[in-house]
């Protein structure tokens, strides 16, 4: 009796413990697995022209990184911490494909920032899809937001042609408010993906605006002097020049039309006039300089919420500059990871795939990406997000445009 | 008028870099056989050197960065002369390829250890050269390059000089013309490589001083330049020092006209045009009828 007593005890103990096993048997792989570091991969160039771009977007990562695991790492994941993987994907199109393929293919990967510039990413995109891994990137071609990415693009900053319409919608403003009076344009556009598709917005809108097109020329990407297209808008008799440039191509632009003593106005669109080499390399020669920007440090919905400008903030007193452009998406796009996997409770890139697909983030450390809203549509752009122009005063890029983003007041037209 | 005189003015400085970066690939394929794909890499660590020197600081003045030239040159001539002793020499006892393949892998590898060493920021030091120009009416002359320009023409008369007038240029030549025989005669052939590699790479480190004015400095910047300079070489004639630098000015006139009167892309194609019609029609080179100068 005290046996089967003993031996009912010992079958509920039992049954508790199989039950126990039973039940936990579903969540505890998860759980072991969550515990794990979930792997974030950020692939961009790590060398050649666009090294700086590969660097910024790096060390803006690792900052949101080190955020999410100081806050307890991913708290539906038991506080799993993030780990940063992060490969070179090289300065050209072969290298991004094979970097690619080797980091997803050697380690689990929930999603990947990159990688930089628009024909790397547009490289990367079978990779990703083949290994059903999402990019959040901050590339700007619009050819890279097409149903071709097969729904594993997201690109969080504003499209090339998003780039170029600020520049022209800012010189019609400034035509409106007799700022200025521009009739004659030319464009000189970097001849990649970007370049293509800044350099189509900014026509069309530029013809749209009444002003006529003088010069719409192409430049090659390895350009070593830009003094004969400098020659060239001259002969063109532009009043204003679209430059949509990389950095050393937008540097040398602004070094041949300092040496022609060129008084054409500058609304350059493009890394070139926003990110610190042109500051580091004109000195004082920089303030005054107009650029679009796809991101900038000082638009009202960062300075506006502490917890932001306390980023920008730590970025600029680590790494010795003000944070740039692509380094404010990086940032952005790591917390996007991050609150996708506390939406969904897993780091399986399919489940985040589908949960960026679907959130609309309005608070937290994604909303430094202005307006300070950020979802993705169907095609995998922002539709919220808006250009910016800035202009360079005391050495740092200000953003005077448009008024809704704008801290700062134009100076002196450049 | 005024815009064609601008566009051959802006050729020719622009040349003037290209001309300097081609007479030291040309001398050491004239003398030594050696085609050097490094060179673009030397290029580069003499701009990375420029740079450094210049956070010593830049006197005051228009042209007070041009310090550095001097001893920009005086260290990668020393690099140069460690490059052939420590790698070029003992490469060279396998027979030619594999000096050929170590070049390749110096152009490969230095552009990655320049990665790691000087890290990926673009650099340029604010100078007042940067943006600076001369003007004469309408014409302007961008002042960087016209010291390149004029530093690649003195260059050249210098190289005229030397090859034909001093011992070592007739060395040079004579082992240039046949190794086996000067060294008959008594003419140290490694002495001759060792100097021409020497001169070699400080004239690709003079090349670098000179445009880190008004050029951004990065690990990949000498495949820019070396570019135009192996196009120069193979348009004058492999091996004529002195062709190369006519290829060089002639380079940036295709450059600065096309793009000025066409599109610049086409400019590309152009160069290209005549480097394939050199190959074709002349492929001894356009400056090698008056006699070759090594």
């Amino acid at each position: 009796m005290t046996g089967s007593i003993v031996g009912s005890r010992l079958s509920r103990r039992r049954f508790g413990m199989l039950s126990g096993v039973a039940l936990s048997s579903g969540l505890l792989p998860a759980r072991l697995s969550a515990q794990e570091p979930i792997n974030l991969a950020v692939i961009g160039p790590m060398n050649g022209s666009n090294a700086v771009g590969g660097e910024m977007v790096v060390r803006a990562s690792k900052l949101a990184v080190e955020d999410v695991n100081a806050a307890g790492g991913i708290h539906a994941l038991n506080g799993a911490k993030l780990n940063l993987i992060i490969a070179d994907s090289t300065d050209n199109a072969q290298g991004a494909i094979t970097t690619t393929e080797r980091v997803l293919s050697q380690q689990k990967i929930a999603g990947v920032f990159g990688l930089v510039i628009s024909p790397l990413t547009a490289a990367a995109i079978p990779a990703l899809i083949k290994h059903r891994v999402s990019v959040i990137t901050a590339s700007t071609a619009d050819s890279l937001v097409t149903p071709a990415n097969g729904g594993y693009l997201f690109m969080i900053g504003p499209t090339g042609s998003a780039l170029g319409r600020v520049a022209v919608d800012f010189v019609r403003a400034s035509n409106t408010a007799k700022t200025t009076n521009v009739t004659k344009a030319a464009i000189l556009y970097i001849n990649n993906a970007y370049g293509q598709s800044a350099q189509k917005g900014v026509e069309k809108l530029v013809r749209e605006s009444g002003i006529d097109v003088v010069l719409n020329s192409a430049y090659p990407e390895n350009m070593t002097d830009a003094s004969p297209l400098v020659t060239k808008v001259a002969r063109s008799g532009a009043d204003v020049l679209f430059p949509l440039s990389d950095v050393t191509d937008a540097g040398l632009i602004l070094t041949a039309l300092h040496s022609a003593r060129s008084k054409v106005l500058v609304f350059g669109a493009g890394s070139g006039f926003t990110w610190p080499p042109i500051g580091q390399s004109l000195g004082e020669k920089v303030n005054g300089l107009f650029g679009a920007a796809a991101w900038n440090w000082d638009m009202k919905n960062v300075v506006s919420d502490p917890k932001l400008v306390n980023v920008t903030t730590r970025y600029e007193k680590v790494y010795g500059g003000y944070m740039p452009e692509q380094a404010g998406e990086a940032y952005g796009a790591m917390w996007m990871f991050a609150l996708a996997m506390e939406k969904t409770a897993s780091a399986d890139s399919e489940k985040l795939r589908d949960a960026l697909a679907t959130m609309k983030v309005t608070s937290g450390y994604p909303t430094i990406i202005q307006p300070g809203l950020v979802e993705f549509g169907a095609n995998g752009a922002n539709p919220n997000v808006k250009a910016v122009m800035i202009q360079w005063q005391g050495g740092k890029p200000r953003t005077v445009f448009p008024p809704e983003l704008a801290t700062h007041q134009i100076l002196t037209p450049h | 008028m005024t815009i064609l005189l601008q566009a051959v003015i802006n050729g020719l400085l622009i040349g003037g870099v290209y001309a300097l970066a081609a007479m030291g690939v040309s001398l050491m394929f004239g003398i030594m056989k050696l085609i050097n794909f490094a060179h673009g890499e030397f290029i580069m660590l003499g701009m990375y050197i420029a740079v450094v020197f210049t956070g010593v600081g830049i006197p005051a003045g228009l042209l007070g960065i041009y310090w550095v030239v001097i001893p920009t040159m005086v260290v990668t001539a020393g690099v140069g002369a460690l490059f052939y002793v420590a790698l070029l020499d003992r490469a060279a006892r396998f027979g030619e390829s594999p000096q050929i393949l170590l070049t390749i892998g110096l152009s490969i590898g230095g552009i990655g250890l320049a990665q790691v060493v000087a890290g990926s920021d673009f650099k340029l030091p604010p100078n007042p050269v940067n943006g600076a120009s001369l003007a004469l009416g309408d014409i302007t002359f961008q002042v960087g390059p016209g010291i390149a320009f004029l530093l690649a023409v003195a260059m050249a008369i210098w190289m005229a000089w030397m090859l034909k007038r001093t011992r070592f240029g007739k060395n040079a030549r004579a082992v240039a013309e046949s190794r086996e025989t000067a060294e008959m005669l008594g003419v140290n052939a490694h002495h001759v490589f060792l100097v021409t590699t020497t001169i070699s790479i400080a004239l690709a480190g003079l090349a670098g001083a000179l445009v880190i004015p008004y050029h951004y400095t990065y690990p990949s910047v000498g495949e820019d330049f070396v570019v135009m300079a192996f196009l120069a070489v193979v348009i004058a004639g492999l091996g004529n020092v002195l062709g190369s630098v006519l290829g060089g000015l002639l380079l940036g006139c295709i450059q600065s006209l096309t793009a000025t009167y066409f599109d610049i892309d086409l400019s590309t194609a152009a160069i290209y045009v005549l480097f394939l019609a050199v190959l074709l029609l002349r492929p001894e080179g356009l400056f090698t009828a008056a006699r070759r100068t090594v």
